[in-house]
């Protein structure tokens, strides 16, 4: 009898930690992902010189439909050494401030609402530092339905 | 050759003076500016001691011999010196400026705690603040204000006036809970309670028992004569236009300005007490102040007095300008003549070295009006000119740039208070000051000793130069006049000559009232050796209780700062209250001038805003036949409607008044308003609607013009309380040019600038009050909810993880209810519009978004009949969606990146 019941009370134990381990492995891991956009966001490292600042990704909602994207970089970027691909293809310019640091990139056409767009930079410091792989930069354009900002409180 | 040793004191104090006239030889990396004054000396003086002393031909080799010196003195090393004479010399400088700093510092802070007590005292006691006319002759010849007392109203004026101390502090506590002020900061405690006191203070004028009471005669209610540069008298007195519109804007500034804060102040109190003291707080006088003619609409008003003040700048930083107005001021030109060889020498020696320090006094005014003080490297103000806003961060109406400057400079940390901290009080004091200062004894005396003092000084230096005789005695008894002259050359120097006669005229009339001002003047401008005593009298001669709270900061703190800082901060500080004094005697002089009144007038009430007010009684709609005409060949008719309906209940029309604004044209003829007398005395029952039709008549004259017809209704309800209303239509004749979507309109909320925490800027901590960061993102629908920028640490969102650099960009836009395409930067553009979203779900209108290129225009608080698709520049978009503060607020981004919209548009 007490065997038996030791049998059960084990059983118990097991399949309340294997819950508990799958309660947490499902709140940990898999809400935040799926919480998350379905569209990655922008791959961070690009060592030896590093991102400082990037431009949101992933769904974005926006009234302006040629929104610019700025990345700006720890080090002098060399102009020279700059490829920049829009996926699908779009025409695009591209301006460097913030003393080269900061690359811009504007759409030469409106952005198309919904769509899914790949940024892909491959760029050198001017001391010739590479990064390693490719900025990757996804996002897609969502048009706004409603704004919260009311500014009835605001006094004039 | 005998050898002396250098005292360390004197090393230490010649190092410590290198340090700060040259920083950049310290300091390469940090760019320090450098001092302007090192006890007393002025940078060629102290150039000449450290040459002489270190027996060197250069400035540099003294400089490279002092640090020598410092090296080995730090070493415990003995420095010797042929120059034992300079030594003397400099150990005089040195223990006379410590010793006039500690005394200085001892009876400063003695009066200026005295200062405060009185102040304290006074607060409360109504007798002690209330003056009759007859003693100052203040009070505006405008009629009074009147307001009727609800019963609520009277009973919370019974309970201040049976104990005004613990209503102040109930009133504060209720404020600070009410409106969930940090009572960790005590800024904003201090604010709370500096409202309260207002308002105890009016609440103790009143007599509760009186069933209308006068709310308040501001000496300010005047000035309404001086936003209007079209005023006859005015016209009369200053012949030149330009003049009188820089005073005009001056005003206008100045009334929005109180109007902002005052409408502050009665919203805490309001929400306090759950009843509505609004004109307790706004005397509608100066919201008639808002009002510019007609002739001036359309005009660019922004320049100010921009051109005259840097005239005056570039005039009192030349040593030979002010040589000759000191002379003029010193000595007339005939008893000048009269003078010997030597005595006329030694008198411009000595007018020569009272020119190069105000040369270099003005020079430190030079840095901060071309926007960078010492020490501080932030940006004191965004395109508006410096010199104004010193005077006003001084007077405490525009508090930020510096406020931030004195905050900064004296390690208060940051500023981050309401920005009701300074200006109610400003509010308030300006409104009293004038009136207590002149009847305080304690102020007077303390004033009219330091007048003494300084005309003493004076005659002695004058004296010491043996031509004492002729002079000194003329110095001596005649301050007032020497001061007066003092005014009428810096005011020549304005270019304001009509206004010197004047001034200097009336000042004469008036001198015993104006011992304080002129004393003042004197403190705030001449005072160059930066004695903390000066700056504290000074002070309290500006009159506020809390800057004499610095002043006693500054004092107690004096200890700590070295001597280079401290002449640093004193001197800047000295320079920035010149403009107290200037401006006050301007005032003073214009309010009372009995020449400027403005006449009043019962059926046009001047100063009736143009735009939209919304009243709670009745709805206000006015309709046009058409929107837009071509140009004309001929006179055409054009036919209104006006419809009202009461919300609440019967209404009567108590006044009913339109008016016309015209912008562009080719000198276009004024537009007859009809006559709509005949409505006034109308009821109009709920469920009634009133429509009222006219026709007015516009000819060639109006092509490529904007009409806006504003009706203005007063009506009176059946509870008896009066209800103003008002709206508008506009008409466009051809291609007019339009550089604001809302042609004629002002901004009322400017874009974010880090570190403005007060001012009427979005995103700042002014502009969220109650609401929470993450209410919206600003601009909107970016997700950005703080700003970026390491300067906007003080900003409540500055915590946000979703920031951006353009966080705030946006304006806010008041005055017709129309509109219209612009242009940008001069140029015409087709636009693309096209509906973008709903604002709260449509509770505070609708966003339209126009393209055009690279621009992007995001119009928001519309009305959603908008137009869509092609509209040129100059073509009517739509309406303003009618909420209480009907705005519309504009974002405006230039190649896929927000840009402050002001810069091009509005402007």
């Amino acid at each position: 009898m007490k065997k038996l019941i030791t049998k059960k009370q084990v059983i118990i134990i097991i399949a309340s930690v294997v819950f508990f381990l799958s309660f947490v492995f499902f709140a940990f891991y898999l809400l935040p992902k799926k919480e998350k956009n379905n569209i990655p966001q922008t791959i961070p490292e690009t060592l030896p010189f590093e991102i400082k600042d990037r431009p949101q990704g992933g769904e974005i909602e926006t009234a302006l439909d040629n929104l610019a994207f700025s990345f700006t970089f720890s080090k002098e970027i060399d102009k020279n050494s700059v490829f920049v691909q829009i996926n699908p293809d779009t025409e695009f310019e591209i301006s460097f401030e913030n003393n080269n640091k900061t690359l811009t990139i504007f759409p030469k056409n409106k952005w198309i609402y919904g769509e899914n767009y790949e940024i892909k930079i491959n760029l050198k410091s001017k001391e010739k530092d590479e990064i390693k792989e490719p900025i990757l930069h996804k996002f897609k354009l969502n048009k706004p339905k409603n704004s919260p900002m009311d500014e009835s409180q605001i006094g004039y | 050759m005998e050898n002396y040793t250098i005292p360390k004191e004197i090393i230490d104090f010649l190092y410590n003076g290198c340090v700060g006239f040259f920083p950049e030889i310290f300091f390469p990396e940090e760019k320090k500016q450098p001092v302007v004054f090192y006890f007393g000396l002025n940078k060629e003086e102290f150039e000449d001691k450290i040459q002489k002393i270190t027996n060197t031909q250069s400035v540099d080799s003294a400089i490279q011999t002092i640090r020598n010196w410092k090296i080995k003195s730090d070493r415990g090393e003995e420095v010797l010196s042929t120059i034992p004479l300079n030594i003397e010399e400099l150990v005089e400088i040195l223990e006379k400026g410590q010793e006039k700093h500690q005394k200085a510092r001892e009876e400063g802070k003695k009066k200026a705690e005295e200062f405060l007590k009185a102040q304290e005292k006074k607060r409360l006691d109504p007798q002690k603040v209330k003056l009759t006319k007859e003693e100052i002759e203040l009070t505006s010849p405008y009629p009074q204000a009147k307001v009727k007392l609800t019963r609520e109203q009277q009973e919370i004026i019974e309970r201040a006036r049976r104990d005004p101390q613990k209503f102040t502090d109930e009133l504060t506590e209720r404020i600070i809970g009410k409106l969930g002020l940090n009572r960790e900061n005590p800024l904003e405690i201090e604010s709370a309670r500096t409202v309260a006191q207002i308002f105890t203070l009016k609440a103790l004028e009143v007599d509760p028992k009186a069933k209308e009471v006068v709310v308040d005669d501001s000496p300010f209610e005047i000035l309404a004569v001086f936003a209007n540069p079209e005023n006859s008298i005015f016209a009369s007195t200053i012949p030149d236009y330009d003049i009188r519109k820089q005073i005009s804007v001056i005003v206008q500034e100045w009334s929005e300005i109180l109007d902002r804060d005052a409408t502050l102040a009665a919203n805490w109190v309001n929400q306090a007490t759950g009843v509505d003291w609004s004109p307790f707080f706004i005397p509608p006088q100066i919201r008639e102040l808002k009002e510019v003619p007609e002739e001036q609409k359309g005009q660019p008003s922004t320049t100010g007095v921009s051109i005259n003040l840097k005239s005056f700048l570039e005039q009192i930083t030349s040593v030979q300008v002010l040589e000759r107005q000191i002379r003029k001021v010193v000595i007339d030109e005939k008893k000048y003549n009269e003078l010997t060889r030597t005595e006329r020498a030694k008198l411009d020696e000595q007018i020569k070295k009272t020119a190069s320090k105000i040369s270099s006094m003005s020079s430190a005014l030079g840095f901060l009006t071309r926007r960078k003080a010492p020490f501080l490297e932030n940006t004191i103000t965004e395109k508006k000119p410096g010199w104004l806003n010193i005077h006003l961060s001084a007077m405490g109406i525009t508090p930020e740039p510096v406020a931030r400057f004195l905050t900064q400079s004296l390690n208060f940390g940051s500023f981050s208070s309401p920005n009701i901290l300074v200006s109610p009080i400003f509010n308030f004091a300006f409104d009293k000051i004038i009136q207590k200062l002149a009847t305080t004894p304690k102020i007077r005396s303390v004033v009219s000793g330091l007048t003494t003092k300084l005309a003493e000084k004076t005659a002695a230096k004058v004296a010491a130069t043996k031509i004492g005789g002729k002079l000194t005695a003329a110095l001596a008894a005649n301050v007032i006049p020497v001061a007066g002259q003092i005014i009428s050359a810096i005011a020549t120097a304005l270019s304001i000559k009509d206004i010197t006669i004047g001034i200097a005229k009336w000042i004469k009339e008036n001198s015993d009232k104006l011992t304080y001002i002129l004393a003042g003047f004197l403190v705030g401008g001449f005072a160059l050796t930066g004695a903390p005593i000066f700056l504290v009298a000074g002070l309290g001669i500006a009159g506020f209780a809390s800057r004499a709270s610095i002043g006693i900061f500054i004092i107690s703190t004096l200890g700590a700062i070295g001597s280079a800082v401290l002449a640093s901060l004193l001197i800047p500080m000295l320079i920035v209250f010149i403009g107290i004094p200037i401006l006050v005697v301007i005032i003073l002089f214009i309010i009372n001038s009995g020449a400027y009144v403005y006449p009043p007038s019962t059926t046009n009430p001047p100063g009736a805003p143009s735009g939209i007010i919304q009243s709670e009684y009745i709805n206000l709609i006015k309709k046009a036949d058409v929107d837009k005409i071509p140009n004309l060949t001929t006179t055409k008719e054009i036919n209104y409607t006006i419809q009202i309906t009461p919300k609440k209940g019967a209404v009567t029309i108590k006044s009913i008044e339109n008016k016309y604004n015209i912008t562009g044209g080719n000198n276009p003829n004024p537009i007859q308003s009809p006559d709509l007398s005949s409505y006034v005395g109308n009821t109009i029952n709920p469920s009634q609607t009133l429509t009222i039709s006219y026709k007015i008549n516009v000819d060639p004259s109006h092509n490529n013009s904007i009409i806006e017809d504003i009706v203005i209704i007063v009506v009176t309800t059946s509870d008896g309380k009066d209800s103003t209303a008002s709206t508008s239509y506009s008409i466009m004749i051809g291609s007019p040019p339009v550089d604001c979507p809302i042609p004629n309109g002002k901004i009322t909320w400017w874009s974010y600038q880090p570190g403005d925490e007060n001012g009427t800027r979005h995103g700042n901590n002014r502009y969220w009050g109650s609401y929470s960061c993450r209410s919206w993102p600003l601009p909107q629908s970016t997700g950005c909810y703080g700003p970026s920028d390491p300067s906007a640490s003080d900003n409540k969102c500055f915590k946000e993880t979703s920031k951006c650099s353009y966080y705030g960009y946006a304006i806010d836009v008041v005055g017709s209810n129309s509109v219209y395409a612009p242009m940008i930067g001069g140029k015409q553009l087709t636009w693309n519009c096209s509906y973008g979203f709903a604002n709260g779900g449509g509770s505070a209108g609708y966003t339209y978004i126009c393209s055009s290129g690279n621009y992007r225009l995001i119009l928001t608080h519309m009305k959603n009949n908008a137009k869509t698709g092609t509209i040129n520049s100059g073509e009517k978009i739509g309406e303003l969606y009618p909420m209480p503060n009907a705005h519309l607020h504009i974002e405006l981004a230039i190649g896929g990146q927000y840009v402050k919209p002001e810069n091009y548009l509005c402007r």
